[in-house]
């Protein structure tokens, strides 16, 4: 790999594993879903001291750069990362649905409870 | 049906009103089914409004759920069914919508077949009769059309108001509807599918609407109308696929 596109990745590299650990930190990006994005910060150096092994993988499926192939792995994360917090996202509406509902239901009880008992008083 | 089994079913019944923002007709349709029918309750689901719907539902003399957040009709609907599926007193269930276009005197034809236990569900239609106080835009009748088609195809009944707001059911489809595979975000053509692939009797009778009082509805805007029709198509392709809803009324 040319030394301009090592220190280009290795900038990067830092910046974005900096920029995830202050989120974690600051406890804006719980531990649980950070996980996935200091796997995807940690792929950059490890693109960089794979590389040769990229590059003979790149070669093996008949594509003539290996950033071809990065294109195709950084698609193939996306998608997958994509896909998880969609799945994610999708649990958590509906245990906000159900919490929403149930504190309808349960302050609904309460105001009957409330007016019962304010009736058997008087 | 005799009076007095009509005030016996009436008073074994709900009303679910799902309103969001509707404090300009709300108390009307209360105090209206309050006057017609003062054995039967009714309950407005309150889905997170920012005017006054809660207070006035509740000023007119209905029981109130008030959602924390506005979380769609289908979500304020499906709370409404939790409030009286766990509540043994009510056998039957009428929904109806907060604008005012349904006719509060139709509820006794809704809820008579199922007192006589000819059908789990009962759908007040539009196209029964043909007369109604108002004329439904193109791009709907063809949205309903085309779903109509799609419950024909998939279950071989021949519904003609698939989206019709106004239904009435019994424990065993209210028990259906609580579930947490219950479709919630436009409860129309999938349910249908689901309760009739399910054993369910569904059927329809005449109940002609009015004009909505606010001329709006919840699908206004192209962009909401490709987005419910999408929604509809992968809901109903889930329910086929999963084979939800086979021989639960048993």
């Amino acid at each position: 790999m040319p030394d301009r596109q090592i220190v280009v990745l290795g900038v990067f590299f830092v910046i974005s594993f900096a920029f995830v650990l202050r989120m974690i930190v600051n406890r804006q990006l719980r531990e649980v879903y950070a996980v996935a994005w200091v796997f995807v910060t940690l792929s950059i150096p490890a693109t960089i001291v794979l590389f040769p092994l990229f590059a003979r993988a790149s070669f093996f499926l008949g594509l003539r750069s290996p950033f071809t192939l990065a294109v195709f792995v950084g698609f193939v994360i996306s998608f997958g990362l994509l896909l998880h917090f969609s799945s994610l996202n999708s649990g958590m509406q509906k245990n906000l649905k159900n919490c929403i509902q149930k504190i309808a239901l349960l302050e609904a009880e309460m105001k009957e409870l409330s007016a019962k008992k304010a009736k058997n008083e008087s | 049906m005799a009076q007095n089994s009509i005030d016996t079913i009436l008073a074994h019944s709900i009303v679910i009103i799902p309103a969001f923002n509707e404090e300009k007709s709300i108390g009307r349709i209360v105090a209206c089914l309050r006057e017609n029918f003062p054995a039967l309750d009714v309950l407005v689901v309150n889905d997170g409004s920012m005017d006054q719907t809660a207070e006035v539902a509740a000023a007119a003399g209905a029981r109130v759920l008030s959602l924390v957040n506005n979380m769609g009709y289908g979500v304020a609907l499906q709370t409404g069914y939790k409030y009286a599926f766990a509540n043994v007193k009510y056998r039957y269930c009428v929904q109806m919508d907060g604008d005012g276009q349904h006719n509060p005197a139709d509820i006794p034809k809704l809820l008579a077949p199922l007192a006589e236990d000819r059908a789990d569900l009962v759908i007040g239609s539009r196209f029964v009769s043909g007369k109604n106080g108002y004329t439904i835009p193109f791009a709907r009748r063809a949205g309903i059309w085309f779903f109509r088609t799609l419950v024909q195809l998939f279950t071989s009944n021949k519904i003609k108001d698939i989206t019709s707001g106004l239904q009435a059911y019994n424990r065993k489809v209210l028990a259906r509807y609580t579930s947490d595979e219950m479709p919630y975000y436009y409860p129309d053509a999938d349910v249908l599918i689901l309760l009739i692939k399910g054993g369910f009797r569904v059927i329809e009778i005449s109940s002609p609407m009015n004009g909505n009082i606010h001329g709006k509805s919840m699908h206004n805007g192209v962009w909401s109308q490709v987005y419910y029709v999408t929604i509809m198509v992968l809901s109903i392709f889930v329910i086929l696929l999963r084979g939800l809803g086979k021989h639960d009324a048993r």
